[in-house]
C-alpha cells in the first residue's frame, strides 16, 4: 500500500528552517534528515525548541524561512488531509472534557482517509479493533477517554495513529507524565509498529535505549546528531544540558547488537 | 463495541419514539378542550371539518412543529458551538446573535412604530445576521487564539447590542417597551404554515452538513493541534460551523424570539448518557431538544388559564434548576 522510499533519499528533509514568534527567533536555520525505517530521538533542554521544531513538521507552525520536504515534496504544497494520511502525531497531553469513548477517539484515525458522507465500513471497524488489541485496550473501548489513566490515554492515541496508517509517526514527549513502566511500554509499543518514528524525549536514558539516532537541539540550533553512543558523551551533557554526568554502558545490549550508553548523573551543584 | 452500538441504537429509538409521541400528544393541549381521541379522529377522518379539527390543524400543528424545530435547532447549534470552542458553556446566545435580533426589532419599533407581523421577523433576522457578520469579521481573521477571541468578541458584541437596545427602549413609550419585552421572552404563537418552511429548510440543511462533518467535529474535541494532525483545516472549519449555527439561531430568534438555555443544557443532558461522537449522538441531541421544547410549549399554553406564559421564562427556570443540580451531582460524582 505504501510506496517504499529508496533508502538513500530521506523520508523527511528539513532544509534551513527558521521559525519565531513576533521578533523572537525560536528556530535558527535547522537542517535535518530522517531516514525511512529509523527511530530518531530529539533531545534538548527545556525551551530549546523541541516542540517548535516538531510543530513545523506537522504543519502547526509554518516556517518563516526554509522548507520541510516529505518524500521530496514541500509539505505546505500538499493538501492537509493528504499529509495527514502520511504523518500521524501523538502529543504530550490531550485535553478532552466531553465524553468521547475510547473507540471514538481511536476511530478518529480514519478522518483523513474518509470522505465527508462515507460511513464506517466493516473493514474500518476491523482496523480499529485490531489497533485496540495491539495497544491492549480491548477491555476499555466502551469507556470514556477521559476516564483512562495517563498511560492508557497515550496508548489510545498510538492506536489512533495506527488506524491513520502513516509512514512517519511524530511524538512530542509522549511519556513525560507517565510512570517508568508506562514510559517504557509506550515507547516500545511505538517501536514495534515498524514505521519511521521521530520523537522528542525528556528522559535521556530512555532515548538512548530506544533510538537508532539522536538529534540534540539547543537554543534553536542543532548541535549534535548521530547514534546514541556518538551523541551521549559527558562533554555534550555538560555543554548542552549543564549537568555533570558519567556515561557507562548499560548491562543490556540493543536488538541490533550495539551497546547502549547509560548516563549516571552527579548531584550537588550548589 | 457491540454494547455501545446497542446503547446508541436504543437511545436513538427511545428519543425518536418520544419525539413522535410528543408531537402527537401535544396537539391535544390548549385553551379549547380536546382529547387525544379528538386528535386521532382529526388525523383519521381528515374530511371532517369540525371546529376541533381546524384548531388542531391550523393552530396547534404549525405551532407544535415550530416548537420542535426550535428545540432541535437550538440544541444542535449549542452542541456544535460547544464542540468547536471546546467550551462547555458555549451556546447560540453567548455570541450576541439574539442581542443583535433584539436590536433589530427595537430599532424597527422605535423608527417605524411597527410592533407585529412579518416585518418584525425580518428586522430580527437582519439584526442577528449583522451580529454574526461582525463576529466572523473579528474572529475569522485571527490566526492564533481563535477560540478566545471568538468567545470574547461574542460577549462584547452581545453587550454592545444590549446597550443600544436599552438606549432605544429608554426613549420609547411604555407600550412599545411591553411589546418588546414580550418578544424577547419568546413565544411560538406566531407560528403558521406559510412561514414554517424557512426554519425547516435552514435547520434540516445545517443539521445535514454538520452530520457529514462529524469526524472533523470529534477531532476538534481533542484540541486544535491534534485536529490539524488529522488533516482538519481548523480555522476555516470553525468559522463554517459558527456560520451554520448562527444561521439556525438567527432564523429561530426571528420567528420565536429569545429562547435561552436549551442550546446550553440539552447537549449536556445527552452527553450524560451517550458519547456525542457518533451520528446517533448528534441525532439524539436534536430529537431531545425538540421533544423538550414541545413540552415547554405545552406548559406555556396550559399552566395558566386563558393566558400564555412566555416560553423563555419556562426554559430559563428549568435551565437554571438543571444547571444547579448538574453542579451538585458533579461534585458528588467526583
Amino acid at each position: 500500500m505504501h510506496t517504499q522510499t529508496p533508502l538513500n533519499i530521506p523520508l523527511l528533509n528539513v532544509k534551513n528552517v527558521s521559525w519565531g514568534i513576533g521578533n523572537k527567533t525560536i528556530l535558527k536555520k535547522i537542517n535535518l534528515k530522517i531516514t525511512t525505517g529509523k527511530f530518531v530521538g530529539l533531545i534538548g533542554p527545556n525551551g530549546a525548541g523541541k516542540s517548535s521544531l516538531l510543530r513545523c513538521l506537522y504543519r502547526f507552525n509554518k516556517p518563516s524561512d526554509g522548507v520541510v520536504e516529505f518524500n521530496n515534496t514541500d509539505i505546505w504544497q500538499l493538501k492537509s488531509d493528504e499529509y495527514a494520511k502520511k504523518v500521524a502525531v501523538v502529543l504530550q497531553e490531550t485535553p478532552s472534557q466531553f465524553n468521547l469513548s475510547v473507540f471514538d477517539v481511536i476511530a478518529l484515525g480514519l478522518t483523513p482517509h474518509k470522505s465527508l458522507f462515507s460511513s464506517v465500513t466493516n473493514i474500518d471497524k476491523q482496523k480499529i479493533t485490531q489497533a485496540i488489541n495491539t495497544v491492549g485496550l480491548a477491555d476499555h473501548s466502551d469507556q470514556s477517554f477521559e476516564s483512562l489513566s495517563g498511560g492508557e490515554k497515550q496508548r489510545a492515541l498510538i492506536a489512533r495513529a495506527i488506524v491513520q496508517q502513516p509512514q512517519l509517526l511524530i511524538m512530542d514527549e509522549p511519556t513525560s507524565h507517565l510512570d517508568v513502566k508506562y514510559q517504557i511500554q509506550v515507547m516500545e509499543l511505538a517501536k514495534s509498529l515498524g514505521v519511521t518514528v521521530f520523537a522528542s524525549f525528556h528522559d535521556l536514558n530512555l532515548a538512548s535505549a530506544m533510538c537508532d539516532e539522536l538529534v540534540v537541539i539547543k537554543n534553536g540550533e542543532i548541535t549534535h546528531t548521530g547514534t546514541p553512543s556518538e551523541v551521549l558523551t559527558e562533554n555534550m551533557l555538560g555543554d548542552v544540558f549543564g549537568v555533570c554526568a558519567q556515561v557507562n554502558n548499560h548491562p543490556q545490549i540493543s536488538k541490533s547488537g550495539n551497546s547502549i550508553p547509560h548516563i549516571t548523573y552527579f548531584y550537588g551543584y550548589e | 463495541m457491540s454494547a455501545v452500538n446497542h446503547r446508541h441504537s436504543l437511545a436513538l429509538f427511545i428519543s425518536a419514539a418520544a419525539a413522535l409521541f410528543s408531537l402527537f400528544a401535544a396537539l391535544s393541549f390548549g385553551a379549547a378542550e380536546t382529547s387525544l381521541q379528538d386528535v386521532l379522529n382529526s388525523f383519521l377522518l381528515s374530511n371532517e371539518a369540525s371546529f376541533n379539527t381546524r384548531i388542531i390543524f391550523e393552530l396547534r400543528m404549525p405551532r407544535t412543529l415550530l416548537a420542535f424545530l426550535a428545540g432541535s435547532g437550538l440544541a444542535i447549534a449549542g452542541l456544535i458551538l460547544q464542540t468547536v470552542t471546546r467550551n462547555p458553556l458555549a451556546d447560540p446566545y453567548l455570541f450576541g446573535i439574539s442581542s443583535g435580533a433584539s436590536f433589530g426589532v427595537v430599532l424597527l419599533m422605535a423608527l417605524a412604530g411597527i410592533s407585529a407581523g412579518f416585518m418584525l421577523s425580518a428586522a430580527a433576522l437582519l439584526g442577528s445576521l449583522l451580529a454574526m457578520s461582525l463576529l466572523i469579521l473579528i474572529a475569522g481573521r485571527q490566526q492564533s487564539a481563535q477560540v478566545e477571541s471568538m468567545l470574547l468578541a461574542g460577549v462584547a458584541l452581545s453587550f454592545l447590542f444590549s446597550a443600544f437596545t436599552s438606549l432605544l427602549l429608554y426613549w420609547s413609550d411604555p407600550q412599545a417597551v411591553a411589546a418588546i419585552l414580550f418578544w424577547t421572552l419568546g413565544s411560538f404563537s406566531r407560528a403558521q404554515w406559510a412561514t414554517l418552511w424557512l426554519p425547516l429548510l435552514v435547520i434540516t440543511l445545517c443539521t445535514f452538513v454538520m452530520l457529514s462533518f462529524r469526524r472533523q467535529l470529534n477531532a476538534m474535541l481533542l484540541g486544535d493541534e491534534s485536529a490539524i494532525t488529522l488533516g482538519v483545516r481548523v480555522q476555516r472549519f470553525r468559522v463554517l460551523m459558527l456560520v451554520l449555527s448562527s444561521l439556525i439561531t438567527a432564523v429561530l430568534v426571528a420567528m420565536c424570539g429569545g429562547i435561552g438555555f436549551v442550546g446550553l443544557m440539552v447537549p449536556h443532558i445527552v452527553r450524560f448518557f451517550i458519547s456525542q461522537g457518533t451520528i446517533a449522538g448528534l441525532l439524539v441531541t436534536s430529537l431531545v431538544g425538540g421533544t423538550f421544547m414541545v413540552w415547554v410549549d405545552v406548559l406555556s399554553r396550559s399552566l395558566l388559564k386563558n393566558q400564555e406564559l412566555p416560553v423563555g421564562v419556562i426554559t430559563a427556570a428549568i435551565g437554571s434548576v438543571f444547571f444547579l443540580s448538574l453542579l451538585f451531582f458533579r461534585k458528588r460524582r467526583v
